[in-house]
């Protein structure tokens, strides 16, 4: 190559610079842009997670499966022990850790709240249904069928929540959005306004979801492990039950009975299996589950087969001598769904309705709404007066009575004998599931007498009734996370 | 009009680096297009002309076209000149330069390869120089290295003048208008500064390597510099050193080293990984690693994800210490701040080994030893096992019963076995061979090295540990010296096959009277039941963990110097590990009396990571003072994968490592994330007669950690030095006194080691399907604000030197403040989650001296005695932590006290009467099972950090003798092994014989409280009690008899007859004895149930043809 003779001194220097000069610009201002990672491949970004089908199915899944899991599956803590030891149904073996204690002793504070992850848990659920409720409208990628599907079960799914978080605790935070920094300091919202958000949470999910069960993807399928339009009908049949409006529950839960969907089934072992037809919402487990239910799983095992009920026994609960007294003789589900076993002279009883501890594949599911629950809510909005009246309520009640193998109703036709019957059916029928029975005294307002009156239910427990017990204490550090909460009454 | 590109594609990020790359490489074609043009325009500088009047313009273009010169003037300059009239052959082209300027009205210089020719000076300039009595001379020479390589950017400069130059890229240089009796000073980094008579042509001078380690070259961030000169604060430990240790892992070889870094063995097995510290923690709930680069890359110290049962493998343990020629420790604002995000906890540079001109020659080292594993901890023989043991059944009120004392029942009461010499007893083979062949000439050197290294197990079978590698370096510098090229690469294969578990742990602990595990006909007994103990910790020779791990690291480095002063360069990398592990139970391991099936795990993790830095220096010398200017941009990207499948049911050994063939799998996990990294950094550094020194280093950041709001950040520091030994003062009154420099330095920097993602609002999968349809949740809560922690350093320090620097001692005293902690604030469960990570004010403040002291205590003839000592005491605090209530950290953090200071019990006595741990609770009453919310009164001291630590080295050498010993202290607190086991003394298990000598009946006064086999007993809650009280924390100092090498290199006129180049044996011998009051085991490790840091002998030799 030829050297040059350059007439201007430095114009190489300068050259350089420049070039330099705009490498280092490029460089800053792509310097941002640069370092957006995309989000891990084994990760979805919540920007991408409802973006289409395939991801917002995973995240629904992802709802079901943190029910199964936690507290909504079952097991300590769960939906049916926790009410259950708060009621008059669960007794507790003596040498029984003190979280249950507490419990059941109704002596519950501050600062022993009750045992479990309840609280937490439904608030997860409610910030992981919110993601969804949020999303899914604006999705672009989502099919409308899809769409709708999974708004209808988030709303459901919300609405479920917050019918056991109303229960438990009366007033709770009504949180709709995921912003935390907002909802971190939110103060507790009266239960009238959470009841309207349930009610409107489920006349929204009615409009979305229809008849057929279906999978994360549309397709029908046997398994009745996602919400349907008649599991929307049957809870909001039961929260127009909880508040009183007679006409819309027996409307409800008619149209729950008339679907034609479900049956009573006739051999009581049948009820709790996975795809039984009297299931309106079970929760799937794994098919490759070693164990079934988690309820199955402390009730199977009772205290006495496992170490003699020391005090470390992982499964210290039983019948209360009240719920095993509560069956009339003759009643299969006494003969079904109640197991017993005998040590050192004592039987104990323990619930039988799920009666297989192991898998794989699990054969049993756990019962979240169940079809014989219709006609007793139906029967008590008959006996208050909706529908065809105290005929039609014993009609219903009968429907459950011939079903346990028991005589049809034979007391007086009067509204209080009827409701008093309808009671004792709920107790039996729906026993340890739930947490009916503890809902079942306080929303009828005998709490206090079952519970309280010298030498009843509390005071067989080893407590003192107080009637704020009645509603649960959020825990202190709950408190202190949110200076704007405030601790339920009376605690 | 980039810019505009990257905001219309605001979806495409990973378009936009994409266009960012091919920027860069059409940076590096424009470069390679200089290069070809640089290589084509090299001729000879050696010219021949024959003209006749001819214009001096068409002599320009001749010898140009020779000499490849340009030449650079101006129409109007030239022609005022007389025609030319020359005849010569093959001179040099700077003679020719003069004789054709001899008689002319333009004058001329040469800048680089361009001669600039401009008007002859004017009168008056001479008329206001012929004032002074001596004439004016113009001063030129060729600088050149001690291998005769020109040297570049050399300073020149007259003494007590102002007339400064540079050297050219040839090494040339050329002072005017310097007195013709004066002193010219050469000065240049790493080597002697050396002063001559000014002459007008003072030829090839050659510069001397600086013996005075003052002088000698220290890597720093992006640059070099000397201990003289530096400003920063900057240790430096050379290959030597590091040659001294039988070491797998260079950490080990920094250990008490290297004032202000704290590093702790973790285990003896190989492998295992190094606490690694630079002045203290940092953070609260974050890493604390250093900042990792090797050769000018950033080397990812994420441990990878292994089920070794050392735990996660240290990834520095797959980089070959003999490959290392130097390592630097950054630790102050001006050191690392232009490192920025990354740089808070300091910085460790790396550099390898590097080609050297010279005659090719092969290098050999071979090294054979023993390694074993230190049995200091004593245990009880049979009669004290079962006296305790029956002590413990009685103290519980039971009565002696093979259901839980087969050890008293069912075994052999006169059987003993020392089961800590029966498992750790056995000596680890350590061999070592290392061949590299280096050389080349002015232009090229290369290194090409091969390692291969293995190591055993001290366990009763041996396994092997068995690590390749090789590395290769070259180096290309062109012929005009302006573009310099450096190809370093490393690449390494560990596999190790070892037990799953540390049997150190598993078995020494077994009761001694516990019958053979061996069956009669010599095979292991494999029947739990039989043994009472299962596994039998033999089946661990079956059930192994195999690793194997391949790793590359690669980088390039290159630069080029447009004019003398300015320079564009590139550091550009590549690193790339890949590890495979299974975990294999076999069904040959397994009791045989139950019908079990084989297992395996297969464990997979890869990372690369690429990273590069485009760079532009600038420098200039002129009487005012000396600048740097470096200006550069880093863009790097990491990922990493990996995942864990377990694969179970295998009814045939044979087919155990197909995960195929399981008829169950399972993934445990899959993981696979990202990092994105950018900066731009800057640093000017100003010197005047390397007298008064100022560094001003910048960065900005942008970590793809951070939450899009706090994306970037900038980091910045100054920092200042002043060689007050060199002022004039000084240098008359103070003779003895031969360095002295003050320093300082303040600045920031940021920690981003806080894991990828953790801002962002991400689901993950849980691992159960629904309906068949895997389900994702959410991870937790997102915080787009999310940012750096943030440390502010402030340092000063002194370096004196006495003697002409044969005592050089230097003290520093740091003082940082780590704020904006990133934690996690605790949230009501409304939110859906019970906390989310935040910045919080917290503040941790750590400060502390460091003091050095090297002396060189004889040298007198063929004897020479070295002395070197470290000592480092630092502080680390909680200064303040606004709302500490509403976080975790409530209770167990407490404000004013260092991290790792723990509430605690009040530990009183043994009761006499009781016989149990008693402990002083809140309401002043002694109890024995004090209430963990109220009766923790005390705070521990903390074993996070020692109260001072060092080393000091001595080095002897005789003619070819060269004895050197390492002893390194630490004055710490540690765990009280009394407490250390889970269980108190009594279970099952054996325990060293401290234990002896338990109360046994009221009245009893004694250390050990009474024995206990029970998990209900009120013995077992005191225990309990006493690990959580400040008894739990005894003295742990030591000192340490680290290193010990001896050496000796055959004498020159034997070498010579053997046709070598060198030739060396040597013995060596690592953690050799440790002087201690701590009772059981290793003070360092602080477990004496895992195996501890092994003792080595090695031996070998070194040869060089």
């Amino acid at each position: 190559m030829k050297s040059k003779i350059y007439q201007q001194p430095n114009s190489k220097t300068r050259l350089t610079f420049i070039l330099s000069a705009l490498l280092f610009t490029l460089g800053f201002n792509s310097c941002k842009k640069f370092v957006e990672a995309p989000p891990p491949a084994t990760y979805l970004s919540n920007a991408s997670v409802f973006s289409d089908n395939a991801d917002a199915q995973a995240a629904m899944a992802g709802i079901y499966t943190t029910m199964q899991q936690y507290s909504y599956g079952g097991g300590r803590g769960g939906l049916s022990i926790t009410p259950g030891l708060s009621a008059d149904e669960i007794a507790l073996y003596p040498g029984a850790g003190q979280p249950s204690t507490v419990t059941y002793k109704n002596a519950l504070s501050g600062t022993n709240p009750p045992e479990g992850t309840c609280w937490n848990d439904s608030y997860n659920l409610i910030y992981q249904a919110n993601a969804a409720i949020n999303s899914i409208p604006s999705s672009e990628g989502m099919t409308t069928a899809i769409k709708n599907q999974f708004l209808g079960e988030a709303l459901f799914i919300r609405a479920y929540c917050y019918f056991y978080l109303v229960n438990f605790y009366g007033d709770v935070p009504l949180v709709l959005t995921t912003n935390y920094q907002k909802n971190a300091t939110l103060p507790r919202t009266s239960s009238a306004t959470v009841w309207q958000q349930i009610i409107a949470d489920l006349k929204q999910a009615q409009g979305l979801l229809g008849d057929t069960y279906v999978d994360g993807g549309g397709v029908q399928s046997s398994e009745h492990v996602r919400p349907n339009r008649e599991a929307v009908n049957a809870l909001l049949a039961r929260a127009y039950l909880y508040n009183q409006n007679w006409s819309d529950a027996e409307k409800q839960a008619s149209n729950v009975i008339n679907s034609g969907l479900y049956t009573l089934l006739h051999d009581l072992t049948q009820v709790f299996l996975a795809g039984s037809p009297e299931a309106i919402w079970q929760l799937e487990l794994p098919p490759n589950s070693y164990l079934n239910t988690t309820d199955g799983q402390i009730f199977l095992r009772p205290l006495a087969m496992y170490d003699g009920g020391g005090a470390n026994a992982g499964h210290p609960f039983y019948m209360s001598n009240t719920l095993v007294q509560a069956f009339e003789p003759g009643d299969l589900r006494k003969t079904d769904w109640v197991a017993s076993i005998t040590v050192s002279g004592i039987t104990y009883y323990y619930p039988y309705k799920y009666r297989t501890l192991y898998g794989p594949p699990p054969t049993e599911y756990p019962m979240m709404l169940r079809y014989a629950e219709q006609y007793l809510v139906r029967a008590e909005a008959e006996a208050n007066g909706a529908g065809n009246g105290i005929p039609g309520a014993i009609a219903d009640i009968d429907s459950i009575r011939k079903r346990a193998g028991l005589k049809f109703y034979s007391g007086t036709q009067d509204q209080a004998s009827v409701l008093a019957a309808i009671m004792h059916e709920r107790q039996v029928e729906l026993f340890i599931e739930n947490g009916h029975r503890w809902l079942d005294l306080k929303r009828t307002g005998l709490v206090n007498s079952v519970m309280g009156s010298p030498g009843n239910q509390c005071a067989l427990k080893g407590g003192t009734w107080n009637s704020i017990q009645q509603l649960y204490p959020i825990s202190q550090s709950e408190l202190k996370a949110d200076p704007n909460l405030t601790q339920t009454p009376g605690y | 009009m980039y810019q505009n590109y990257c905001n219309q594609q605001r979806r495409a990020a990973s378009a936009c680096a994409r266009k960012i790359l091919l920027v860069m490489k059409f940076t590096t074609l424009l470069l390679l297009t200089v290069i070809l043009h640089v290589s084509a325009a090299t001729y000879a500088q050696k010219v021949s002309l024959s003209v006749k009047n001819a214009p001096i313009a068409k002599v320009f273009e001749q010898i140009s076209d020779q000499a490849g010169f340009d030449f650079v003037y101006s129409t109007s300059d030239v022609k005022a000149a007389k025609p030319v009239t020359l005849n010569i052959s093959n001179t040099d082209i700077r003679i020719v330069l003069q004789q054709l300027f001899s008689d002319q009205p333009i004058d001329y210089s040469i800048e680089d390869k361009s001669v600039i020719v401009s008007p002859k000076q004017q009168a008056p300039a001479k008329a206001q120089e012929s004032n002074e009595s001596t004439d004016k001379i113009v001063v030129t020479g060729t600088i050149t290295d001690e291998k005769d390589q020109p040297l570049s950017g050399a300073t020149v400069q007259v003494k007590n003048g102002k007339a400064i130059s540079t050297s050219d890229n040839r090494g040339f240089f050329m002072l005017k208008g310097v007195n013709e009796n004066s002193v010219i000073v050469i000065s240049y980094i790493g080597y002697t500064k050396t002063e001559l008579p000014a002459t007008d042509n003072m030829g090839v001078i050659k510069l001397k390597l600086a013996e005075n380690q003052l002088d000698a070259i220290k890597v720093i961030a992006y640059g070099e510099t000397t201990q003289r000169l530096s400003v920063g604060d900057v240790s430096t430990v050379t290959a030597k050193t590091i040659a001294e240790q039988p070491v797998t892992n260079v950490l080990q070889a920094l250990e008490g080293r290297v004032p202000g870094l704290l590093i702790t063995s973790g285990s003896g097995m190989p492998g295992s990984t190094y606490g690694v510290n630079i002045r203290g923690l940092q953070s609260i709930a974050n890493g604390s690693s250093p900042f990792y680069v090797i050769d000018g890359v950033p080397y990812t110290v994420q441990d990878l994800f292994s089920v070794s049962p050392a735990g996660p493998v240290d990834p520095l343990s797959f980089i070959n210490p003999a490959d290392i020629e130097s390592i630097s420790v950054l630790k102050d604002a001006d050191a690392t701040a232009i490192y920025g995000s990354r740089a808070a906890n300091g910085a460790i540079l790396i550099t390898t080994k590097k080609g050297k001109a010279g005659k090719t020659h092969l290098d050999v080292n071979y090294t054979q030893g023993v390694q074993y594993a230190p049995q200091d901890v004593q245990y009880m023989n049979t009669q004290q096992f079962v006296q305790m043991r029956k002590e413990a059944i009685a103290n519980d009120g039971l009565t002696i019963a093979t259901a839980y004392a087969p050890d008293l029942t069912k075994f052999d009461t006169t059987r003993y076995t020392n089961f800590e010499k029966f498992f750790t007893g056995n000596a680890a083979q350590y061999k070592d061979v290392q061949v590299s062949i280096s050389g080349g000439n002015a232009n090229t050197q290369f290194l090409i090295g091969g390692a291969y290294h293995e190591q055993s197990t001290v366990f009763p079978f041996s396994e092997s540990v068995p690590r390749g590698s090789v590395h290769l370096n070259i180096t290309n510098t062109s012929l005009d010296n302006r573009f310099k090229l450096s190809v370093t690469a490393g690449y390494s294969i560990t596999s190790s096959h070892l037990p799953q578990v540390d049997l150190a742990y598993q078995g020494v602990a077994f009761p001694p009277d516990l019958p053979s595990l061996y069956n009669k006909d010599g095979s292991i007994d494999l029947i739990g039941s039989d043994l009472n103990y299962d596994p039998n910790p033999l089946a661990f020779k079956l059930q192994q963990a195999n690793n194997s791990t391949n790793m590359l690291n690669s980088n390039v480095n290159l630069s080029y110097a447009i004019t003398k002063n300015l320079q564009l360069g590139a550091n550009i990398g590549y690193d790339k590990s890949e590890s495979n592990d299974n975990k294999v139970t076999p069904i040959a391991s397994l009791d045989p009396s139950y019908s079990e099936t084989g297992s395996n795990e297969f464990t997979t993790s890869n990372t690369s990571s690429w990273i590069a830095e485009p760079q532009l220096t600038y420098g200039l010398q002129k009487e005012w003072g000396k600048i740097n200017l470096l200006v550069g941009a880093t863009f790097e990207e990491n990922s990493s994968s990996g995942q864990d499948i377990s694969a179970r049911g295998y009814t045939s050994d044979a087919l155990i490592n197909d995960i195929v063939a399981a008829p169950a799998i399972f993934a445990n996990f899959t993981a696979s994330t990202q990092y994105k990294y950018s900066a731009l950094f800057g640093r000017l550094n100003y010197s005047f007669e390397d007298k008064y020194i100022v560094d001003l280093n910048w960065r900005r950041d942008g970590s793809s950690r951070f939450g899009a709001n706090n994306a970037i950040h900038d980091f910045g520091s100054v920092g200042a030095g002043w060689m007050f030994s060199d002022e004039k003062i000084i240098k008359d009154n103070l003779t003895w006194l031969s360095f002295g420099k003050l320093r300082g330095s303040y600045g920031t920097t940021g920690s981003d080691q806080i894991g990828d993602y953790r801002f962002d609002n991400l689901y993950f999968v849980n691992g159960i399907p629904y309906q068949g349809v895997v389900a994702v949740v959410p991870n937790g809560l997102p915080n787009a604000s999310l940012e750096w922690e943030e440390t502010r350093k402030l340092e000063t320090g002194v370096e004196l030197g006495f003697l002409n620097d044969r005592i050089l001692l230097t003290a520093s005293w740091y003082h940082d403040r780590s704020s904006n902690q990133l934690l996690s604030e605790n949230l009501s469960y409304i939110t859906g989650f019970s906390s989310v990570q935040i910045n919080l004010p917290a503040t941790i403040q750590n400060t502390g001296w460091e003091f050095t002291l090297k002396t060189v205590n004889v040298k007198s003839g063929d004897f020479s005695w070295n002395t070197s000592f470290n000592l480092t005491a630092g502080r680390n605090k909680l200064l303040s932590f606004p709302g500490i209530a509403n976080t975790p950290f409530a209770g167990s953090l407490l404000v004013g006290y260092p991290l790792g200071a723990n509430l605690v019990y009040h530990y009183l006595d043994v009761n006499p009467q009781t016989g149990l741990y008693e402990f002083l609770g809140a309401d002043g009453k002694a109890t024995s099972n004090p209430n963990f919310e109220t009766d923790r009164t005390v705070y521990s001291n903390s074993t996070a950090e020692p109260k001072f630590y060092g080393g000091i080295s001595n080095t002897f050498s005789y003619k070819g003798l060269e004895l050197s010993f390492f002893l390194q202290f630490r004055k710490q607190t540690g765990f009280n092994p009394l407490l250390i086991n889970n269980a108190p003394p009594g279970f099952g298990s054996n325990v060293p014989i401290q234990y002896t000598g338990a109360w046994q009946k009221p009245g009893d006064v004694a250390r050990i409280e009474q024995y206990t086999e029970s998990y209900s007993s009120a013995a077992y809650t005191a225990y309990q009690a006493a690990q959580q009280s400040n008894y739990a924390y005894v003295d742990a100092s030591y000192i340490r008899l680290s290193n010990l090498s001896l050496a000796y290199s055959l004498k020159s006129q034997w070498i010579e007859k053997l046709k070598l180049q060198q030739f060396k044996v040597f013995l060596q011998g690592e953690n050799l004895l440790t002087f201690t009051g701590y009772k059981i085991g290793d003070p360092e490790a602080q477990n004496y149930s895992a195996l501890p840091p092994l003792r080595e002998f090695v031996a070998g030799l070194s040869a060089s043809f």
